[in-house]
Formats: structure tokens, C-alpha cells, sequence
């Protein structure tokens, strides 16, 4: 009984020490990983769209990166394409 | 008077900070090129700290915020949420970019940014954490403009500043030509004016989300079901004091719920507590999860629900009081909108819990 206490108490610690990770990257960082992943000439040319709305995507109206299927997806500010982005993780995670 | 006398006086005779300029500057004229280059190294110095600076005040800004906002999610609603970081993706020598299969990855701005940071990294939280895994449950447009209006609803209790970044980001454009949104929007407003949207509506959503319903997809069955439950919730917002034309009980089959209006104020005045009573357990029998009441917050009106709730723990122990809620709302007075504050409380049969739930089970229930 007691030792299935401790194990209740270690559960609820690993509850409470629960962690969520929001992974980011620096607008200054985005040449590197676009020269790492070999899509720098190509961002750089204007041939990298909005997986959503196929916008071309600019420094300026970048918003996230989705690697996906050993592909870069490139999503958009369009409030459409982040709503469509969010709708697109949730539908992933089920 | 020589040189070093000159220098010494100097030195007492003027501020430090001067001197050192002076020195700098004496230095400059003399040696060009040290200067340039010593100026190089300590310009770089100062250009890795910025940066370095940079990237703990985003952060930093943005995490401190995002628990905050956290924080008071639970203030709202029946659950703990993880504390929130923000990774970067480049590695310790910033020589690499690390990432990882199927996890998007948030491009932040510099720090003069930090109010657009944050609000990118709250909406996305609250879509991917409070509405995690509604998509198979609920409609596109329902999700949607769950998930804008509890950002929005958030941010004006948390950030108020923000609030106008996030509207001309994400909300006006999104729900301006959008009608079904505008049309959710309306109810939500409504619901949130008895004060229902985070500690009945966002809660039972976010249940449902984490049920899985295992021999048939039942996504029209449930979207219907949270349709009815929006529509219950406006009717009652909406209702004029003193109206009995409005149901007093809504039954959730997916969402696994009952919300109970305790309000007449006939019944209560006869403290008439039996027939409440006895009705709240007929639903407990009917295995729900969670049930609310809810009620006006006037002390005889508190106490009267308070009097239910006991007499219903009397017959039904195992129900726990999860949580009672005090608001500020309005009610129609004769086609005129009134203050009012209503009570709310929740509670929540722990037998009745289920994440599995099979056709035989509903089917068991239909025909009951």
C-alpha cells in the first residue's frame, strides 16, 4: 500500500514537472538553416511559397517552418495560413 | 611643469570618465590602426552580447508572458497546464539549426517585437494545448473561433496592450468576411456574459478532446451536440428575469455533461430543494462526468444551490464540488440589460470518468 503511495507520488511530481517546449528560431538564424537545409538560393530567388496560400515567403512575412515528410514547409503571416497551420498540427497529432 | 606633472594634475583636476576619453582619444591619434583594430574586437564583443542579450529578452519576455497567460487559464477552467519554454533551434555554438520531424518551428522577431512574438506564441499554444485534439470532435469554423476568442478573451485579462496586435493579426481578418465565424462569435459573446465560456464551454470542449470514441467516427454527431450546447447557453444568457420558458437542464451525450439552472425564485422562496434534488440525480445515474449549476449569485440564491449540492452529496457521495465560481454578469430586465453576478458550480463524478467509449455504450443509453 505504501509502496503504491510512492508511486502515486512520484507520478503527480512528473505531472507538476511537466514541460512544453515551444521550438523558435531567430529571424537572424533563418539564412542558416535555409543554407543547412540547401533552400537558401532558392528562398533567395523568391521560389519558396506558403504551403497554404503558395505566397511567395519573404523575411518579412514568414511565420513558421513545418519539417514534414523530409520536406521544409514554408507557412505565411496570412491569419488563413496560421489558422489553416494550427487546424493542419491538430489533425497530425490524432 | 613636465609632461607626467601635467598629466598627474590633469588627472586629479578632471572627472575619471574624461580622462579615460581623453586618454582614448590621445591613443586614437597616435596609433590609427591599433585603434581600428582593437575598435574590430571590441565591436564584436559588444555585437555578441547584443545578440546574446537578444535571445534571452525573447525568451525570457515571451516565456514569463506565455505562463502568465497559462496561469490564468487555470484560474478559468478544471485543469493544470505544462510550464511553457521557448527552445531555440540553433544549437549551443549556434553553428547548427536543430529540428525535428512533424514540430513547427516559430520564427521570432527581434526584441522590439516582443508584443508580436508573444501573441504568435499564445494563439499557437492555445490551439495546440486548450483545444489539443478537437479537430476529430468539432467543426473547422467551431475550432477556429474557439481558439480566437479564448485568445482574445485571455489576453484582455492578462495583456490588455496586446490585444490590438492580436486583432489586427489574426481576429479581424480572419472572422471580418467570415459569416459562420462572425455567427459563433455572436453566441460566445453571449456565453461569456454570464460568464460560461472558460469554466463550461472551453472545459467541456477540452474534454471532449481527449475522448476517443472507439468503433465509429461520431465528428457530425458531436458537432451537433456542441452546437446544442452553445444554443443552451445563449438561450440562457438571453433569458429576461422571470421567464420559465427557457430550459432549465441540457444533457450532453458525447460531451458527457449537464448543466442545471437553479434560478426560480418561486422554488426558492418555498426552499423547495427535493425537486432539484431529485432531478441533478437522476443524471448522476445517467453516468455523466460533469455537471453544473448555475444560478444567481444573490446570498439566498447561493445558499439555496449550496442547500441542492448538499442534499445531492447526501445520495450521491462520490460527486466532488470541483470548483464554485463568482462573476460578474447581465441579465434582461424587462428588454434592458442589467448587472448581475452569477454562481456557478461544478461538480464532478470521478466513477463516471471515461475516455474509451464504445457504441454499445451509447446505444445502451439511447435506449434508456
Amino acid at each position: 500500500m505504501e509502496r503504491q503511495g510512492e508511486g502515486f507520488r512520484v507520478i503527480l511530481e512528473i505531472m507538476d514537472e511537466r514541460e512544453q517546449n515551444i521550438d523558435a528560431i531567430h529571424e537572424r538564424d533563418l539564412d542558416k538553416l535555409l543554407k543547412q537545409e540547401g533552400l537558401l538560393d532558392a528562398f533567395q530567388k523568391g521560389e519558396i511559397f506558403c504551403k497554404f496560400c503558395k505566397t511567395k515567403i519573404t523575411r518579412e512575412n514568414i511565420y513558421s517552418i513545418l519539417p514534414e515528410s523530409g520536406a521544409f514547409n514554408f507557412i505565411c503571416q496570412k491569419s488563413e495560413c496560421v489558422g489553416n497551420l494550427l487546424e493542419h498540427i491538430d489533425n497530425k497529432t490524432l | 611643469m613636465n609632461m607626467w606633472t601635467f598629466l598627474l594634475a590633469l588627472t586629479l583636476a578632471l572627472p575619471i570618465s574624461v580622462v579615460v576619453l581623453l586618454a582614448i582619444g590621445a591613443f586614437i591619434y597616435r596609433h590609427p590602426d591599433d585603434a581600428k583594430k582593437w575598435g574590430a574586437i571590441l565591436g564584436s564583443w559588444i555585437t555578441y552580447f547584443y545578440e546574446k542579450f537578444d535571445y534571452i529578452t525573447i525568451k525570457w519576455e515571451t516565456e514569463g508572458r506565455l505562463n502568465i497567460f497559462v496561469k490564468n487559464l487555470e484560474s478559468n477552467i478544471i485543469r493544470t497546464f505544462p510550464t511553457v519554454h521557448l527552445q531555440w533551434a540553433t544549437s549551443q555554438d549556434k553553428e547548427e539549426v536543430l529540428w525535428e520531424e512533424g514540430r513547427v518551428i516559430l520564427v521570432m522577431r527581434d526584441r522590439k517585437h516582443k508584443g508580436r512574438n508573444f501573441v504568435h506564441a499564445a494563439y499557437l499554444f492555445t490551439s495546440t494545448t486548450l483545444l489539443q485534439n478537437t479537430s476529430f470532435h468539432i467543426s473547422k469554423k467551431q475550432k477556429s473561433s474557439l481558439e480566437l476568442f479564448a485568445t482574445k478573451k485571455i489576453l484582455e485579462d492578462v495583456y490588455k496592450g496586446l490585444v490590438l496586435q492580436f486583432m489586427s493579426d489574426y481576429f479581424t481578418p480572419r472572422v471580418q468576411s467570415d459569416t459562420d465565424l462572425k455567427q459563433l462569435i455572436t453566441k460566445y459573446v453571449a456565453i461569456e456574459r454570464i460568464g460560461a465560456f472558460f469554466p463550461i464551454l472551453i472545459q467541456e470542449i477540452h474534454c471532449l478532446g481527449n475522448k476517443i470514441f472507439l468503433e465509429e467516427t461520431r465528428k457530425d454527431e458531436t458537432i451537433a451536440e456542441v452546437k446544442e450546447l452553445l444554443d443552451f447557453l445563449v438561450e440562457f444568457s438571453d433569458r429576461r428575469v422571470g421567464d420559465t420558458t427557457v430550459p432549465n437542464t441540457f444533457v450532453g451525450q458525447f460531451t458527457r455533461c449537464a448543466i442545471r439552472i437553479v434560478a426560480s425564485k418561486a422554488v426558492r422562496e418555498r426552499g423547495e430543494i427535493e425537486g432539484h434534488k431529485n432531478e441533478l440525480l437522476d443524471l448522476v445515474k445517467r453516468s455523466l462526468e460533469n455537471i453544473y449549476i448555475v444560478g444567481s449569485d444573490q446570498y439566498e440564491n447561493r445558499r439555496f444551490v449550496d442547500n441542492v449540492v448538499s442534499a445531492l452529496q447526501q445520495d450521491a457521495p462520490q460527486l466532488q464540488v470541483r470548483k464554485t465560481y463568482r462573476f460578474k454578469g447581465k441579465i434582461k430586465v424587462e428588454d434592458k440589460w442589467k448587472n448581475t453576478d452569477t454562481y456557478l458550480v461544478h461538480l464532478h463524478n470521478p466513477d463516471a470518468e471515461e475516455y474509451l467509449l464504445t457504441k454499445d455504450k451509447f446505444d445502451k443509453e439511447s435506449d434508456n
